[in-house]
């Protein structure tokens, strides 16, 4: 599992700019899909066939960054965010383009929290000759992935949001058992930027039942919104996040199961943030679901941090929902 | 005591307008009485059931009648009414709630709809008196046919049990009070004894003023009072301990100081004694606040022994006041033991 | 009236927090079911209702009404027996402390919204401002424990407001919000006779628009109706409340115009109201409406529509106060047009 997290951490792509890990992705789950495609927007959808309820997964493969606006006269980049950036946590942090170029983030001024028009990368050109040689403008930065192991089984790294889910749904296509339900692990795009690719996905797919998988935020800070996850504490059946509300059915059937198969559950109720979720829902006729997350504090700082025991949960739970829901 | 707590609790009483309550208390005590018991009446609306004992030391326990409720102060143009809070309220619980007159006209309350306000409008607490009362009038004229300005309303909130013996009703606070001393007077009718020249003072407009429970004392001329009422209490999830006051279910409350009064020591005493030696559950309060008729008593006439028993009860002054039964019934018990027991010496 | 009566009262009653619609579907369904040739729901929780006219290839026409009402939902199960909450939809805050609610959990339970009596918050001086939802608590009278065997996180709570009867034909109750417009559409399709109508009639009692307006929208990908009427309440004035953003309760159905709804469909219909001396109030919305109509008029190809209201004061609190009569003058208005052919319109 922590081999497949790092090359899913490793290999980078912000919003649009899906192409290097769906082809990482693509590769790992060749074998064990009975179809594989690409859909317009870049959303990379692995079908296991069966003649039952058609049952979508979702984990966005997309992460957060920055794109390159502007270099100026002394080789400094100016960047457009991509996603919400947690601009406390950048400044002065190693940042790698799409091309391997690193840099690092300088605030433009000391105001207490930068605002991310006033964040600047600088690669150490000596002037925007040198610049332009290594970094074009349309070129993505991403903070620099990492991946290390702290204390039992927590993690610290990053970009776990959402690499983490996808790694949950690639393990669960691996091991999920023959079933009659009609499965579909869908590795969208663009969700950090607004739920954009799983709409379309979604459209396509017209599932009866959607599941997202993703991280979900433990209010790690005092000032966060309360919540009742933690880490540690098994994988989330969530209710409700800032785009939807599961369908109550389908909470249920999901709490029965994790019952049934002795998985480690928590309620989770997230105050601020939406997910792919809401966008399935929403897409033509509308359709039932439900999302499991994984705990994760820290999200979108340059140090996310989860639990593996949680996430191997997730796993147990996303087959026992393929199986038999 | 349950069915007259919640008749009594339901029946209308704003401060100033008690009739409702004061007949109901008359009804339940009734004409039959026996011989050393009477029921008197003052000119303020207080009602008082007297059980003689010649030459005994004078009890008084006192409860008021009355109920924080609304006046009309105006009737706008558009048949929308006005009002003013009679007793203090905070407006945090005044917006969108059911009320109801003295002639029955139902209503409720208005705040300007949230989706019309600016958004530094949003962040301010609505004012009273940007609120009104809408009754469903067409015109000033058709509201002048139903309300008058002056009138009162009060909170349209019944009576309902929940939880683990929790009771929520308007106006709780004071009519458990006055349910606790229709009980005792249960008890006196079925054959009880007391050694006092005991007097139950059933007391008006304590939510405005405590002058009706001093017209109360110049009338009796206790030597001691046990005044009965409720405690503004606030043991809910995220208030520290040391400021929740007190907690529901933990007893009856025996004071030893509010803001209003400093309770006398020998009442105070007296009444911990009777609640251990009866094994009755009572609590301490833990923080100063609130006031209540004790202050009038106290200081009326040569000045009277005054004690204090009441109830931790969260919300009140709001529609939904909230007591845990087993409190008022242990404040009974230690009324019951105060009046039954040896007579307190006074001289100390 | 006495349907009208009688239904607002029964559906007041249901507990159809968005996103929960569906258990108030067998109470719904007992209710209208006379009335209609089919009646189907979706996995999202719509409800569409059919009555076809006696034409054939008649032109489809929907008409919605949502269902769903704002409320809370369990975030926590803390000590003492109080439960910390969350709102769905636009709840307004300042009018919540000391409300009562029914929190849904494996059995109903009664609870208050906490809130600081004046004899405490007086002396600490503390600023009084408006509460935020993280702020209040709904107290049950459990202990933690036993509350956490009736109570799960995500359980929904509804806000307890009994239909009350006021003045002049005036009632308020909790959920008004838009389930009088439900009753109006219900009412006037009860009484459309066949024979006089142009239409098959789809009603579409929708979901979840007040948690994101995507209901209705997908009733009308599903039917692809010809014409579209969205009915919702609209703010009914109260005392100092400006009259260009209001209208009065008591004069009847609006009209709403928008740039989001069609223009000559709503023209036409007014014009139809005033050739059959219907009265109607007028009230303009330039941009959006802040009804369903926001994305079915954009569904599939798109979809011609009016937005229709009915006055309701108090929005969005536990006392929506509305005036029968206006719930009636819609019905009527919705009738008319059902009649109407649509070359006319």
């Amino acid at each position: 599992m922590t081999e497949l997290l790092k090359k899913l951490m490793l290999t980078s792509g912000v919003s649009g700019r899906e192409h290097s890990i769906r082809e990482v992705i693509k590769n790992e789950i060749t074998p064990y899909a009975d179809e594989i495609s690409v859909d317009p927007v870049g959303n990379l959808i692995a079908r296991k066939k069966g003649n039952g309820k058609k049952i979508m997964f979702a984990a966005h493969m997309d992460e957060i960054g920055y794109f390159v606006t502007f270099i100026d006269d002394k080789g400094l980049i100016r960047v457009g965010n991509v996603g919400g950036i947690d601009t406390l946590s950048s400044a002065y942090t190693t940042v790698v383009s799409e091309k391997g170029v690193y840099g690092v983030i300088v605030p433009s001024d000391d105001k207490e929290i930068p605002k991310c028009e006033n964040l600047i990368i600088d690669i150490g050109a000596k002037d925007k000759k040198q610049a332009e040689s290594k970094v074009k403008i349309g070129d993505f930065f991403v903070h620099a992935p990492s991946l290390k192991k702290l204390c039992g089984t927590r993690y610290i790294g990053r970009p776990f949001d959402n690499r983490v889910g996808c790694a949950v749904l690639i393990e669960a296509l691996k091991k999920v058992k023959n079933t009659d339900n009609d499965l579909y692990f869908v590795f969208t795009v663009q969700e950090e930027v607004g739920l954009r690719g799983a709409k379309p996905a979604a459209y396509g797919i017209a599932p009866d039942i959607g599941i997202a998988v993703d991280v979900t935020s433990v209010g790690e800070k005092p000032a966060s919104p309360v919540t009742k996850v933690k880490i540690g504490g098994g994988a989330t059946i969530k209710v409700k996040d800032s785009s939807v509300i599961c369908s109550y059915e389908i909470v249920e059937k999901m709490r029965e199961l994790a019952k049934k198969n002795k998985i480690k559950y928590q309620d989770e109720v997230l105050l601020r943030g939406g997910t792919d979720t809401g966008a399935i829902q929403n897409t033509r006729l509308g359709c039932s679901v439900g999302a499991i997350s994984i705990p994760s504090a820290y999200i979108h700082s340059v140090n996310e941090m989860i639990d593996l025991s949680d996430v191997k949960e997730a796993v147990k739970l996303a087959c026992a929902v393929a199986e038999e829901i | 005591m349950r069915e007259i707590l919640k008749k009594l609790s339901e029946a209308f009483g704003p401060s100033g307008y008690e009739d409702a309550v004061r007949e109901a208390i008359e009804n339940y005590i009734g004409a039959d009485l026996p011989e050393n018991c009477s029921v008197e009446k003052d000119r303020v609306g207080n009602i008082y059931f007297h059980v003689e004992n010649k030459g005994k030391p004078r009890l008084m326990i006192n409860a008021h009648m009355d109920e924080v409720g609304f006046m009309v102060t105006g009737i706008t143009e558009n048949g929308f009414l006005k009002f003013g809070c009679v007793g203090g309220m905070n407006p945090l619980v005044l917006g969108a709630k059911r009320v109801v007159s003295e002639n029955g006209i139902k209503g409720v309350t208005v705040t300007k709809p949230i989706h019309l306000l600016s958004p530094e409008e949003r962040k301010e607490l609505p004012s009273v008196d940007s609120m009104c009362i809408d009754i469903g009038a067409e015109s000033k004229e058709d509201a002048k046919k139903y309300v008058h300005v002056g009138d009162y309303f009060v909170f349209d909130s019944g009576y309902v049990e929940y939880g683990d013996g929790f009771i929520k009703c308007k106006a709780l606070d004071d009519r458990h009070g006055c349910a606790i001393m229709c009980k005792l007077i249960d008890d006196i009718k079925a054959g009880a004894s007391t050694e006092y020249d005991l007097w139950f003072a059933f007391t008006c407009r304590e939510e405005v003023s405590y002058s009706s429970a001093r017209c109360a004392a110049e009338y009796v001329k206790p030597d001691l009072a046990l005044v009965i009422e409720s405690k503004a209490v606030q043991d809910i999830y995220g208030v520290p301990e040391e400021k929740k006051v007190c907690i529901l279910g933990d007893g009856a409350i025996i004071s030893f100081m509010d803001n209003s009064t400093i309770y006398d020591r020998g009442m105070v005493e007296h009444l911990i004694s009777l609640a251990e030696k009866n094994g009755i559950k009572y609590q301490k309060n833990k923080y100063i606040s609130g006031g209540n008729d004790s202050a009038a008593i106290q200081k009326s006439i040569w000045g009277v022994k005054v004690g204090l028993i009441s109830a931790a009860s969260r919300y009140i002054h709001s529609q939904a006041n909230v007591v845990k039964y087993e409190d008022i019934d242990a404040m009974y018990k230690i009324a019951y033991s105060l009046i039954t027991s040896e007579i307190l010496d006074i001289k100390e | 009236m006495d349907f009208i009566r009688k239904a607002l009262k029964e559906l007041c009653s249901l507990m159809t927090l968005s996103g929960y619609e569906k258990r108030g579907k067998k109470r719904l369904f007992d209710l209208v079911s006379p009335y209609f040739d089919e009646m189907t729901e979706d996995s999202f929780g719509n409800f569409v209702f059919i009555k076809r006219c006696l034409k054939k290839n008649a032109p489809k026409l929907m008409m919605d009404a949502h269902f769903d009402t704002v409320g809370m939902m369990v975030t926590d199960i803390l000590e003492g027996g109080f439960l910390s909450v969350v709102n769905i939809g636009g709840l307004d805050t300042r009018i919540l402390p000391s409300s009562e609610v029914t929190v849904y959990g494996k059995e109903e339970i009664y609870g208050l919204i906490s809130s600081i009596p004046p004899h405490l918050t007086r002396k600490s001086r503390e600023k009084r401002s408006n509460p935020k939802i993280e702020e209040l608590y709904v107290d049950t009278g459990y202990s933690k424990e036993e509350l956490e065997k009736i109570v799960s996180v995500g359980d929904p709570i509804f806000i307890k407001g009994e239909y009350t009867e006021l003045l002049n034909g005036y009632a308020s109750a909790s959920g008004l919000d838009d389930k009088a417009c439900v009753c109006a559409v219900f009412d006037a399709v009860r009484q459309m006779e066949k024979s006089k109508m142009e239409y098959d009639v789809y009603v579409t009692v929708s979901a979840q628009e007040e948690t994101g307006k995507c209901g209705a929208a997908m009733c009308a990908y599903a039917i692809k109706p010809d014409i579209a009427i969205i009915t919702d309440v609209n703010f009914g004035s109260s005392e100092g409340d400006n009259e260009f953003e209001t209208v009065k309760c008591g004069k009847g159905a609006a009209i709403d115009v928008s740039s989001l709804s069609d223009r000559r469909l709503t023209r036409g219909i007014m014009k139809l109201l005033d050739r059959e001396n219907i009265p109607y109030q007028v009230i303009c919305e330039p941009t959006n409406t802040g009804t369903n109509n926001e994305l079915v008029s954009v569904t599939g190809l798109g979809i011609p529509t009016v937005v229709m209201s009915v006055p309701l004061r108090s929005m969005h609190t536990p006392v929506e106060t509305l005036n029968i009569n206006d719930i009636s003058s819609l019905s009527n208005v919705l009738k008319t047009v059902a009649y109407t052919e649509m070359e006319a319109l």
